[in-house]
Protein backbone atom coordinates (compact mmCIF):
# COMPACT_ATOMS: atom_id res chain seq x y z
CA UNK A 1 0.00 0.00 0.00
CA UNK A 2 3.31 2.03 0.18
CA UNK A 3 3.21 5.37 -1.73
CA UNK A 4 0.04 4.92 -3.63
CA UNK A 5 -0.57 7.57 -6.66
CA UNK A 6 2.76 9.82 -7.53
CA UNK A 7 2.15 12.40 -9.78
CA UNK A 8 1.95 16.19 -8.70
CA UNK A 9 0.20 17.66 -5.48
CA UNK A 10 -2.40 19.35 -8.22
CA UNK A 11 -3.13 16.71 -10.68
CA UNK A 12 -3.46 14.16 -7.53
CA UNK A 13 -6.03 16.11 -5.32
CA UNK A 14 -8.14 16.63 -8.43
CA UNK A 15 -8.10 12.81 -9.95
CA UNK A 16 -8.56 11.95 -5.58
CA UNK A 17 -11.37 13.71 -5.43
CA UNK A 18 -13.11 12.63 -8.65
CA UNK A 19 -12.43 9.17 -7.43
CA UNK A 20 -13.49 9.89 -4.33
CA UNK A 21 -16.87 11.25 -5.53
CA UNK A 22 -17.21 8.09 -8.10
CA UNK A 23 -17.38 5.59 -4.65
CA UNK A 24 -20.09 8.05 -2.88
CA UNK A 25 -22.02 7.25 -6.13
CA UNK A 26 -20.99 3.23 -6.22
CA UNK A 27 -22.16 3.07 -2.43
CA UNK A 28 -24.96 4.90 -2.89
CA UNK A 29 -25.57 2.60 -5.51
CA UNK A 30 -24.92 -0.43 -3.71
CA UNK A 31 -27.16 0.88 -0.67
CA UNK A 32 -30.18 1.44 -3.04
CA UNK A 33 -29.90 -0.85 -5.76
CA UNK A 34 -28.52 -4.04 -4.20
CA UNK A 35 -31.09 -5.54 -2.16
CA UNK A 36 -30.03 -7.19 1.32
CA UNK A 37 -30.83 -10.74 0.28
CA UNK A 38 -28.99 -10.51 -2.64
CA UNK A 39 -27.21 -13.94 -3.60
CA UNK A 40 -23.64 -12.83 -3.92
CA UNK A 41 -23.96 -10.47 -0.20
CA UNK A 42 -25.47 -13.56 1.23
CA UNK A 43 -22.07 -15.67 -0.08
CA UNK A 44 -19.81 -12.33 0.80
CA UNK A 45 -21.32 -12.11 4.41
CA UNK A 46 -20.75 -16.14 4.84
CA UNK A 47 -17.37 -16.09 3.41
CA UNK A 48 -16.70 -13.05 5.76
CA UNK A 49 -17.98 -14.31 9.21
CA UNK A 50 -16.55 -18.01 8.26
CA UNK A 51 -12.93 -16.43 8.24
CA UNK A 52 -13.56 -13.83 11.04
CA UNK A 53 -15.41 -16.11 13.23
CA UNK A 54 -12.02 -18.21 14.20
CA UNK A 55 -10.35 -14.53 14.94
CA UNK A 56 -13.66 -14.07 17.04
CA UNK A 57 -13.47 -16.80 18.95
CA UNK A 58 -9.57 -16.44 19.93
CA UNK A 59 -9.68 -12.79 20.70
CA UNK A 60 -13.18 -13.11 22.82
CA UNK A 61 -12.01 -15.69 25.36
CA UNK A 62 -10.16 -13.46 27.86
CA UNK A 63 -13.47 -10.78 27.62
CA UNK A 64 -15.55 -14.00 28.26
CA UNK A 65 -13.08 -15.24 31.07
CA UNK A 66 -13.17 -11.70 33.18
CA UNK A 67 -17.30 -11.74 32.56
CA UNK A 68 -17.04 -15.18 34.40
CA UNK A 69 -15.14 -13.56 37.39
CA UNK A 70 -17.39 -10.83 37.43
CA UNK A 71 -20.40 -13.04 37.77
CA UNK A 72 -18.10 -15.38 39.96
CA UNK A 73 -17.55 -12.17 42.17
CA UNK A 74 -20.86 -10.71 42.53
CA UNK A 75 -22.48 -14.36 43.10
CA UNK A 76 -19.69 -14.43 46.12
CA UNK A 77 -21.45 -11.33 47.43
CA UNK A 78 -25.03 -11.75 47.61
CA UNK A 79 -24.57 -15.73 48.70
CA UNK A 80 -26.25 -15.30 51.80
CA UNK A 81 -29.32 -13.61 49.77
CA UNK A 82 -29.16 -16.13 47.35
CA UNK A 83 -29.33 -18.70 49.82
CA UNK A 84 -32.34 -17.89 51.39
CA UNK A 85 -34.37 -16.94 48.34
CA UNK A 86 -33.05 -20.78 46.82
CA UNK A 87 -34.43 -22.11 50.45
CA UNK A 88 -37.50 -20.07 49.58
CA UNK A 89 -38.17 -21.41 46.04
CA UNK A 90 -37.20 -25.08 46.73
CA UNK A 91 -39.48 -25.36 49.45
CA UNK A 92 -42.32 -23.94 46.89
CA UNK A 93 -41.48 -26.36 44.03
CA UNK A 94 -41.84 -29.25 46.30
CA UNK A 95 -45.24 -28.15 47.18
CA UNK A 96 -46.11 -28.11 43.90
CA UNK A 97 -44.87 -31.65 42.51
CA UNK A 98 -47.74 -33.52 43.56
CA UNK A 99 -49.29 -30.96 41.88
CA UNK A 100 -47.84 -31.38 38.05
CA UNK A 101 -47.93 -35.22 38.68
CA UNK A 102 -51.77 -34.84 38.70
CA UNK A 103 -51.43 -32.57 35.81
CA UNK A 104 -49.20 -34.42 33.88
CA UNK A 105 -51.47 -37.56 33.99
CA UNK A 106 -54.56 -34.89 33.30
CA UNK A 107 -52.41 -33.72 29.90
CA UNK A 108 -51.60 -37.23 28.50
CA UNK A 109 -55.48 -38.25 28.86
CA UNK A 110 -56.81 -34.86 26.91
CA UNK A 111 -54.23 -35.55 24.45
CA UNK A 112 -55.08 -39.07 24.30
CA UNK A 113 -58.75 -37.80 23.77
CA UNK A 114 -57.70 -35.68 21.37
CA UNK A 115 -54.98 -37.66 19.56
CA UNK A 116 -52.92 -35.15 19.23
CA UNK A 117 -49.82 -35.13 17.26
CA UNK A 118 -46.80 -34.55 19.33
CA UNK A 119 -43.71 -32.52 18.97
CA UNK A 120 -40.81 -34.51 17.84
CA UNK A 121 -38.01 -35.24 19.70
CA UNK A 122 -36.11 -31.97 19.22
CA UNK A 123 -32.56 -32.08 17.99
CA UNK A 124 -30.24 -29.44 19.59
CA UNK A 125 -26.50 -28.17 19.12
CA UNK A 126 -24.82 -25.87 21.12
CA UNK A 127 -22.80 -23.00 20.19
CA UNK A 128 -20.66 -20.17 21.90
CA UNK A 129 -21.41 -16.49 21.23
CA UNK A 130 -17.83 -15.33 19.93
CA UNK A 131 -19.08 -11.79 18.41
CA UNK A 132 -21.56 -8.96 19.17
CA UNK A 133 -22.77 -7.50 16.09
CA UNK A 134 -25.08 -5.05 17.56
CA UNK A 135 -25.18 -1.51 16.77
CA UNK A 136 -27.91 0.71 16.33
CA UNK A 137 -28.87 -0.54 13.06
CA UNK A 138 -28.74 -4.45 13.17
CA UNK A 139 -29.26 -6.63 16.33
CA UNK A 140 -27.42 -10.13 15.32
CA UNK A 141 -24.45 -12.43 17.20
CA UNK A 142 -22.19 -14.44 15.57
CA UNK A 143 -22.22 -18.15 16.97
CA UNK A 144 -19.07 -20.40 16.51
CA UNK A 145 -21.03 -23.47 15.00
CA UNK A 146 -22.52 -23.76 11.98
CA UNK A 147 -23.62 -25.70 9.18
CA UNK A 148 -21.54 -28.78 9.98
CA UNK A 149 -23.46 -29.36 12.86
CA UNK A 150 -26.69 -29.39 10.80
CA UNK A 151 -27.40 -25.48 11.67
CA UNK A 152 -29.66 -23.86 9.01
CA UNK A 153 -31.21 -20.55 8.22
CA UNK A 154 -34.34 -20.13 10.22
CA UNK A 155 -34.16 -22.90 13.00
CA UNK A 156 -34.67 -21.38 16.91
CA UNK A 157 -31.69 -20.37 18.95
CA UNK A 158 -32.43 -20.43 22.46
CA UNK A 159 -31.15 -19.72 25.78
CA UNK A 160 -31.04 -20.53 29.29
CA UNK A 161 -34.12 -19.02 30.18
CA UNK A 162 -35.85 -19.17 26.95
CA UNK A 163 -36.09 -18.15 23.09
CA UNK A 164 -33.30 -15.71 21.91
CA UNK A 165 -33.91 -15.54 18.41
CA UNK A 166 -32.89 -17.51 14.80
CA UNK A 167 -30.46 -18.74 12.80
CA UNK A 168 -30.01 -15.64 10.04
CA UNK A 169 -27.14 -17.44 7.63
CA UNK A 170 -24.44 -20.27 8.71
CA UNK A 171 -21.73 -21.57 7.13
CA UNK A 172 -19.51 -24.22 7.78
CA UNK A 173 -17.81 -23.27 11.30
CA UNK A 174 -20.13 -20.19 11.75
CA UNK A 175 -23.48 -19.20 12.15
CA UNK A 176 -25.40 -15.34 12.32
CA UNK A 177 -28.17 -15.41 14.90
CA UNK A 178 -31.04 -12.57 14.20
CA UNK A 179 -31.61 -11.58 17.58
CA UNK A 180 -35.60 -11.02 18.77
CA UNK A 181 -34.94 -7.12 19.32
CA UNK A 182 -33.67 -6.55 16.19
CA UNK A 183 -36.34 -4.69 13.23
CA UNK A 184 -36.76 -7.79 11.09
CA UNK A 185 -37.25 -10.11 13.83
CA UNK A 186 -41.30 -11.73 13.39
CA UNK A 187 -42.28 -14.30 14.96
CA UNK A 188 -45.71 -15.79 16.20
CA UNK A 189 -46.27 -15.83 19.48
CA UNK A 190 -49.34 -17.08 21.59
CA UNK A 191 -50.17 -16.50 25.00
CA UNK A 192 -49.55 -19.05 27.49
CA UNK A 193 -53.37 -19.85 28.40
CA UNK A 194 -53.75 -19.50 24.78
CA UNK A 195 -56.34 -16.87 24.21
CA UNK A 196 -54.23 -14.54 21.74
CA UNK A 197 -52.01 -14.84 19.01
CA UNK A 198 -49.98 -11.96 17.57
CA UNK A 199 -46.80 -11.12 16.10
CA UNK A 200 -43.56 -10.42 18.11
CA UNK A 201 -41.82 -7.73 16.65
CA UNK A 202 -37.99 -6.20 17.15
CA UNK A 203 -37.49 -2.45 16.97
CA UNK A 204 -33.95 -2.24 17.47
CA UNK A 205 -34.86 -1.47 21.38
CA UNK A 206 -34.22 -3.83 24.34
CA UNK A 207 -37.78 -4.37 24.47
CA UNK A 208 -39.81 -6.00 21.58
CA UNK A 209 -43.72 -5.23 20.70
CA UNK A 210 -46.50 -7.27 20.40
CA UNK A 211 -47.95 -6.70 16.57
CA UNK A 212 -50.89 -7.75 14.85
CA UNK A 213 -53.14 -8.38 17.84
CA UNK A 214 -56.69 -8.87 17.32
CA UNK A 215 -59.00 -6.04 18.65
CA UNK A 216 -60.96 -8.77 20.84
CA UNK A 217 -57.38 -9.62 22.48
CA UNK A 218 -57.36 -8.55 25.99
CA UNK A 219 -54.32 -8.59 27.80
CA UNK A 220 -52.65 -8.20 31.40
CA UNK A 221 -49.30 -6.95 32.86
CA UNK A 222 -47.47 -10.34 33.99
CA UNK A 223 -49.09 -12.84 30.88
CA UNK A 224 -46.40 -15.23 29.73
CA UNK A 225 -45.81 -15.64 26.02
CA UNK A 226 -44.30 -18.41 24.51
CA UNK A 227 -43.99 -19.54 20.67
CA UNK A 228 -46.98 -20.72 18.35
CA UNK A 229 -45.25 -22.67 16.22
CA UNK A 230 -47.70 -20.83 13.25
CA UNK A 231 -46.16 -21.18 9.63
CA UNK A 232 -44.30 -24.26 11.10
CA UNK A 233 -40.76 -22.97 11.44
CA UNK A 234 -40.34 -23.00 15.43
CA UNK A 235 -41.54 -25.40 17.67
CA UNK A 236 -44.37 -24.36 19.76
CA UNK A 237 -44.26 -23.54 23.73
CA UNK A 238 -40.85 -22.02 23.55
CA UNK A 239 -41.00 -19.32 26.64
CA UNK A 240 -40.34 -15.85 25.12
CA UNK A 241 -41.39 -13.47 27.81
CA UNK A 242 -43.40 -11.51 29.99
CA UNK A 243 -46.17 -9.12 28.82
CA UNK A 244 -45.75 -5.38 30.55
CA UNK A 245 -48.69 -2.63 29.31
CA UNK A 246 -47.06 0.82 28.64
CA UNK A 247 -49.66 3.57 27.00
CA UNK A 248 -51.84 0.86 25.73
CA UNK A 249 -48.92 -1.19 24.23
CA UNK A 250 -47.72 -4.64 24.95
CA UNK A 251 -44.04 -4.46 25.57
CA UNK A 252 -42.77 -7.59 26.12
CA UNK A 253 -39.82 -8.09 29.13
CA UNK A 254 -38.17 -10.60 27.50
CA UNK A 255 -36.63 -13.61 30.02
CA UNK A 256 -33.62 -14.04 28.13
CA UNK A 257 -30.71 -11.57 28.63
CA UNK A 258 -29.87 -10.75 25.22
CA UNK A 259 -26.86 -8.76 26.29
CA UNK A 260 -24.90 -11.44 27.99
CA UNK A 261 -25.21 -14.11 25.73
CA UNK A 262 -22.01 -16.72 26.32
CA UNK A 263 -23.54 -19.98 25.18
CA UNK A 264 -26.64 -20.52 23.31
CA UNK A 265 -28.32 -23.91 22.04
CA UNK A 266 -29.79 -24.11 18.41
CA UNK A 267 -32.83 -26.31 17.53
CA UNK A 268 -31.97 -28.59 14.94
CA UNK A 269 -35.62 -29.72 13.14
CA UNK A 270 -35.81 -27.54 10.50
CA UNK A 271 -39.56 -27.63 9.96
CA UNK A 272 -41.36 -28.54 12.64
CA UNK A 273 -45.03 -29.72 11.65
CA UNK B 1 4.86 20.26 6.40
CA UNK B 2 4.83 20.37 9.57
CA UNK B 3 6.58 18.09 12.22
CA UNK B 4 3.42 15.92 13.09
CA UNK B 5 2.04 15.97 9.31
CA UNK B 6 5.96 14.83 8.16
CA UNK B 7 5.30 11.96 11.23
CA UNK B 8 1.47 11.27 9.66
CA UNK B 9 2.55 11.04 5.96
CA UNK B 10 4.97 8.55 6.81
CA UNK B 11 2.76 6.72 8.87
CA UNK B 12 0.12 7.02 6.06
CA UNK B 13 2.16 5.34 3.50
CA UNK B 14 2.87 2.26 5.53
CA UNK B 15 0.81 -0.60 5.73
CA UNK B 16 0.40 -0.22 9.57
CA UNK B 17 -1.99 2.39 9.33
CA UNK B 18 -4.20 0.68 6.70
CA UNK B 19 -4.20 -3.01 8.93
CA UNK B 20 -4.73 -0.55 12.45
CA UNK B 21 -7.92 0.59 10.27
CA UNK B 22 -9.04 -3.05 8.95
CA UNK B 23 -8.17 -4.39 13.12
CA UNK B 24 -10.58 -1.22 14.41
CA UNK B 25 -13.76 -2.65 11.80
CA UNK B 26 -13.07 -6.22 13.16
CA UNK B 27 -12.74 -5.27 17.28
CA UNK B 28 -16.38 -3.83 17.05
CA UNK B 29 -17.90 -6.92 17.51
CA UNK B 30 -15.45 -7.73 20.99
CA UNK B 31 -17.78 -5.78 22.43
CA UNK B 32 -20.00 -8.73 24.09
CA UNK B 33 -17.67 -9.10 27.38
CA UNK B 34 -19.67 -5.44 28.53
CA UNK B 35 -23.26 -5.59 28.10
CA UNK B 36 -24.27 -1.74 28.01
CA UNK B 37 -22.21 -1.24 25.58
CA UNK B 38 -24.38 -4.13 23.06
CA UNK B 39 -26.97 -2.09 20.63
CA UNK B 40 -24.55 0.99 20.18
CA UNK B 41 -22.15 1.73 17.68
CA UNK B 42 -18.78 2.93 18.31
CA UNK B 43 -17.22 4.05 15.11
CA UNK B 44 -13.39 3.99 16.48
CA UNK B 45 -12.60 3.72 12.24
CA UNK B 46 -13.55 7.22 11.90
CA UNK B 47 -10.62 8.27 14.00
CA UNK B 48 -8.05 7.34 11.48
CA UNK B 49 -10.18 7.70 8.40
CA UNK B 50 -10.20 11.65 9.95
CA UNK B 51 -5.94 11.48 9.81
CA UNK B 52 -5.68 9.87 6.58
CA UNK B 53 -8.46 12.10 5.13
CA UNK B 54 -6.37 15.35 6.44
CA UNK B 55 -3.10 13.75 5.63
CA UNK B 56 -3.23 12.20 2.56
CA UNK B 57 -3.71 12.80 -1.59
CA UNK B 58 -3.18 9.27 -2.90
CA UNK B 59 -5.74 8.07 -5.54
CA UNK B 60 -6.37 4.62 -4.49
CA UNK B 61 -7.39 5.59 -0.84
CA UNK B 62 -11.35 6.69 -1.22
CA UNK B 63 -11.37 2.59 -2.92
CA UNK B 64 -9.72 1.62 0.53
CA UNK B 65 -12.35 3.85 2.46
CA UNK B 66 -15.15 2.72 0.16
CA UNK B 67 -14.01 -1.20 0.61
CA UNK B 68 -13.43 -0.45 4.38
CA UNK B 69 -17.14 0.68 4.53
CA UNK B 70 -18.27 -2.44 2.68
CA UNK B 71 -16.20 -5.02 4.82
CA UNK B 72 -18.38 -3.41 7.71
CA UNK B 73 -21.35 -4.23 6.24
CA UNK B 74 -21.07 -7.59 5.37
CA UNK B 75 -19.02 -8.45 8.58
CA UNK B 76 -22.09 -6.53 10.99
CA UNK B 77 -25.03 -7.33 8.21
CA UNK B 78 -26.15 -3.82 7.83
CA UNK B 79 -27.34 -3.32 4.00
CA UNK B 80 -24.56 -3.22 1.62
CA UNK B 81 -23.20 -0.07 1.04
CA UNK B 82 -24.48 1.55 4.16
CA UNK B 83 -20.69 1.77 5.74
CA UNK B 84 -19.88 2.28 2.58
CA UNK B 85 -21.22 5.13 1.85
CA UNK B 86 -21.04 6.85 5.50
CA UNK B 87 -17.40 6.14 5.42
CA UNK B 88 -16.51 7.35 1.90
CA UNK B 89 -18.82 10.55 2.62
CA UNK B 90 -16.96 11.18 5.93
CA UNK B 91 -13.87 10.91 4.18
CA UNK B 92 -14.82 13.53 1.32
CA UNK B 93 -16.28 15.50 4.08
CA UNK B 94 -12.80 16.26 5.85
CA UNK B 95 -10.93 16.06 2.31
CA UNK B 96 -12.91 19.09 1.24
CA UNK B 97 -12.79 20.72 4.63
CA UNK B 98 -8.95 20.60 4.82
CA UNK B 99 -9.13 22.39 1.57
CA UNK B 100 -11.37 24.95 2.74
CA UNK B 101 -10.44 25.57 6.48
CA UNK B 102 -7.04 25.64 7.77
CA UNK B 103 -7.86 23.49 10.83
CA UNK B 104 -3.84 23.03 12.90
CA UNK B 105 -4.74 23.09 16.76
CA UNK B 106 -5.48 19.86 18.26
CA UNK B 107 -8.70 20.84 20.53
CA UNK B 108 -10.19 22.79 16.74
CA UNK B 109 -9.24 19.36 15.21
CA UNK B 110 -11.36 17.05 17.89
CA UNK B 111 -14.01 19.31 17.14
CA UNK B 112 -13.92 19.87 13.54
CA UNK B 113 -14.32 15.70 14.19
CA UNK B 114 -17.37 15.65 16.35
CA UNK B 115 -19.24 18.21 14.21
CA UNK B 116 -18.05 15.80 10.86
CA UNK B 117 -19.27 13.09 12.98
CA UNK B 118 -22.78 14.19 14.23
CA UNK B 119 -23.33 14.72 10.41
CA UNK B 120 -22.18 11.62 9.73
CA UNK B 121 -24.37 9.62 12.12
CA UNK B 122 -27.28 12.06 11.46
CA UNK B 123 -27.00 10.84 7.83
CA UNK B 124 -27.27 7.44 9.49
CA UNK B 125 -30.11 7.83 11.21
CA UNK B 126 -31.72 9.73 7.92
CA UNK B 127 -31.13 6.47 5.70
CA UNK B 128 -32.37 4.37 8.56
CA UNK B 129 -35.58 6.26 8.47
CA UNK B 130 -36.03 6.26 4.68
CA UNK B 131 -35.35 2.14 4.76
CA UNK B 132 -37.79 -0.25 5.49
CA UNK B 133 -34.84 -3.00 6.49
CA UNK B 134 -33.18 -1.05 9.30
CA UNK B 135 -33.82 1.71 12.30
CA UNK B 136 -32.51 3.24 14.80
CA UNK B 137 -33.29 4.59 18.28
CA UNK B 138 -32.10 8.25 18.21
CA UNK B 139 -30.99 7.66 21.73
CA UNK B 140 -28.37 5.04 20.71
CA UNK B 141 -27.19 7.21 18.18
CA UNK B 142 -26.64 9.90 19.77
CA UNK B 143 -24.73 8.21 23.07
CA UNK B 144 -22.17 6.33 19.83
CA UNK B 145 -21.88 9.64 18.17
CA UNK B 146 -20.47 10.76 21.69
CA UNK B 147 -18.73 7.86 22.55
CA UNK B 148 -16.82 7.80 19.12
CA UNK B 149 -16.32 11.74 19.83
CA UNK B 150 -14.62 10.85 23.55
CA UNK B 151 -12.60 7.78 21.69
CA UNK B 152 -10.57 10.67 19.17
CA UNK B 153 -7.93 11.24 21.51
CA UNK B 154 -6.82 7.42 22.68
CA UNK B 155 -7.01 6.06 19.24
CA UNK B 156 -5.61 9.39 17.64
CA UNK B 157 -2.93 8.84 19.74
CA UNK B 158 -2.34 4.92 19.24
CA UNK B 159 -2.61 6.18 15.65
CA UNK B 160 0.21 8.57 15.94
CA UNK B 161 2.54 6.99 18.57
CA UNK B 162 2.94 3.52 15.67
CA UNK B 163 5.16 5.61 13.15
CA UNK B 164 7.45 6.55 16.04
CA UNK B 165 7.67 2.85 16.98
CA UNK B 166 8.28 1.88 13.33
CA UNK B 167 10.92 4.32 13.42
CA UNK B 168 12.91 2.74 16.21
CA UNK B 169 12.73 -0.51 14.67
Amino acid sequence: MARLGSRGRRGRAISATGIAVLCILAAFFFLVFVPRKTAWVYWLENKTTAIMTPLYSVASAPFQKIREWQMDWSNLLDAHEQNEALRGANKTLNNRLGELDLMRAQLKKYQDLLALPLEPDLRMASARVVADLNSPFVHTLLANNGSRAGIAKGQAVIGAHGLVGRIFSSNNNAARILLLTDFNSHIPVITHDGATRAILSGRNQAVPILSFLSRQATLADGDQIVTSGAGGYLPAGIPVGTITIEDNQPHIMLHEDLTHLDYVRIILSAQIK
Amino acid sequence: MSYATEKSSTLIDNGVFYLGMLVLVWVGGIYNWQGWLSGLDIGLPFVPLFILARQSNSKLVPLFVLALGLFKDVLGGTPFGFWGLLFITFYVLIYAMQRLVSVEGYREQWMSFALNIGIIYTIAFAIALGRQDITASPLAMIISALATCLFYPLIALLFRLTPAMIGEE
